[in-house]
């Protein structure tokens, strides 16, 4: 398995990690939780990018219909 | 299944040499061959590769015989219900066909799932006299990676049975590569129909979210998932979808939209369309094979050369948008799953375990704001989808990798150029431009409008017009003595 960490944070994704399992109810093994400690923070930086400034307006699109976009 | 079948390497030489739907189609109606001459050969192929290739979780013998043989007597009382009766096909096992197991290649789901009726689209192939190969590979319903360990049939690529056969709609991709199907249904919701077509050789058509009615099919990603026709050409996707396509009201997110001829317009020509090549990400990614990049600018000059146009141009937050589409998607699986994973943890596979607790590590207001950014990321490709007829990209930044090298963390990593059109709505083809040094396929991925597949399946049909990639056949045969 490759080593995915290359984020460097300022939380511990161990805690993190430990609490959210704990609150989610799922018993992973010992492996699967250490990766899921290292590619936390890849995940982590994936959505915080996508807090862009200029969304400040935007609403989602919770019932999506692609055609909305396009003029008859 | 009880079926006898012929000894593998009997077939005949009329049906060896048929390769795709619409040649089929002439075969059948010139008498040249039968649908149970086609089923046959195809069933003793699928039966003696299967081993080595794993395409199906079950060969559905006795249903494709019957099929075929009422094909056949159609055909002789003079009913004709169009291009694709009698021709055999795959069917992705989270596609519900009466009468079969639905497994999704899981020990969750209940096979009985869905009850005894046909999903709608499959009701449609039935109705319109296909045969049913089997049902396909999955990778476990349609996130995780071929896990040996839960004792369904693991798929190969058949250019190099090392390398992946990509997912999710692996057997289905497999068995029209290898010839042991014409073509059949894929799903995708982040490039599950579009990858496996790049990688194994052939055609596959994502289509726009609403196209083709999903009810009947296991849900991955409810607000991305999309049921898509895979084939060895595009002319045959357009023959596929002509069947799949409409409304029917079993799918809240089915769209009422006219369904159009999907091959009046296959004329080979591209006379004046207009394209456009996003080349940041898509085209200059330090992780896109040179190789891929170049068979893809080939194949553009090639259309170039058939009167299009190409323009170099950009689209900003395409890897952005790339993590929008898998943050909603394992959202939205993980809000499908949850409760199972929470009591039957390891009763999952071990690949597909890691990508569904993703949809729990993010936020709600993480999947809100992905939410947010897919408006933003419509708009902008409708903003340059008013400029250009469509959008061409590689398909993939590499060729098929090797399996053994694979595992989920590493996809967090990787660039990808399908998930975008999910997150969009779009349809989108991915068709082959040629081989790689290492004897692989090269693949580039045309994408238009809302309810454009006319216009990709055009573009791709006059470049399959003149080459023949996609007419190439993996060397199994190798495979067939192996495997007997």
């Amino acid at each position: 398995m490759s080593d995915t960490t290359t984020e460097s944070t300022d939380y511990d994704p161990e805690l993190v990690v430990t609490a959210m399992l704990a609150a989610a109810r799922l018993t992973v093994s010992d492996e699967e939780k250490a990766q899921m400690i290292k590619d936390f923070p890849v995940m982590r930086a994936s959505a915080d990018e996508l807090y862009l400034p200029e969304l400040e307006f935007y609403e989602p699109a919770p019932k999506f219909n692609p055609a909305a976009y396009y003029p008859a | 299944m009880t079926t006898e079948l012929a000894t593998p390497g009997e077939e005949s030489a009329a049906t060896s040499t048929i390769l795709t739907i619409a040649d089929a189609g002439e075969a059948l109606r010139s008498g040249t061959t039968t649908s149970v001459e086609l089923t046959t050969a195809m069933l003793e192929k699928a039966t003696a590769l299967n081993p080595a290739l794993g395409a199906y979780v079950e060969i559905t013998s006795d249903l494709a015989l019957e099929q075929a043989a009422a094909a056949d007597a159609a055909f002789a009382a003079g009913s004709d219900a169009g291009p694709l009766q009698g021709i055999p096909l795959a069917i992705k096992d989270i596609i519900k066909v009466a009468g079969v197991p639905t497994t999704a290649n899981s020990r969750i789901l209940d096979p009985a799932w869905g009850g005894d009726a046909d999903a709608p689209v499959v009701a449609r192939l039935r109705a319109a006299g296909s045969v049913f190969i089997g049902k396909s590979t999955t990778s476990e319903f349609a996130l995780g990676m071929p896990d040996a360990d839960k004792g369904f049939p693991v798929p190969h690529n058949p250019w190099d049975v090392t390398r992946t056969p990509a997912g999710s709609s692996s057997g289905t991709g497999v068995a029209t590569a290898a010839g042991l199907a014409f073509g059949g249904l894929g799903t995708d919701t982040g490039g599950s129909v579009r990858g496996p077509a790049t990688v194994n050789g052939h055609s596959g058509l994502k289509v726009t979210f609403g196209r083709v009615p999903k009810a009947g099919v296991v849900p991955l990603g409810y607000s991305l998932d999309s049921i898509g026709p895979m084939a060895r050409s595009a002319y045959d996707c357009a023959l596929l979808l002509q069947v799949m396509a409409g409304y029917d009201a079993a799918d809240p997110n089915a769209a009422d939209v006219p369904v159009p001829s999907y091959t009046a317009g296959l004329d080979g020509s591209v006379d004046g369309i207009k394209i456009g090549l996003p080349i940041p990400y898509f085209f200059d990614h330090d992780q896109l094979d040179p190789e891929v990049r170049d068979g893809v600018l080939s194949a553009v000059q090639a259309l170039v050369g058939l009167g299009a146009t190409s323009t170099e141009m950009e689209l900003a937050h395409a890897d952005k948008a790339q993590h929008a589409n898998a943050l909603i998607l394992v959202g939205e699986a993980y809000a499908y799953h949850r409760n199972n994973m929470v009591e039957r943890w390891t009763t999952y596979g071990k690949y597909t375990r890691p990508g569904l607790v993703r949809g729990m590590f993010y936020t709600a207001a993480d999947y809100v704001q992905a939410n947010r950014f897919r408006v933003l990321w419509c708009e902008q490709v409708a903003k340059a989808l008013e400029t250009y007829d469509v959008l061409i990209t590689p398909s993939a930044p590499t060729t098929a990798q090797v399996a053994a090298d694979m595992n989920p963390s590493q996809r967090l990593l990787q660039p990808s150029y399908t998930g975008q059109w999910n997150l969009s709505g779009l349809p989108a083809i991915c068709i082959p431009t040629g081989f790689s040094s290492e004897g692989l396929p090269l693949s580039m991925q045309i994408i238009g409008k809302p309810f454009a597949e006319a216009t990709v399946l055009k573009i791709a049909d006059a470049y399959q017009r003149i080459t023949d990639h996609h007419l190439q056949v993996p060397p199994v045969d190798a495979l067939i003595t192996t495997a007997a």
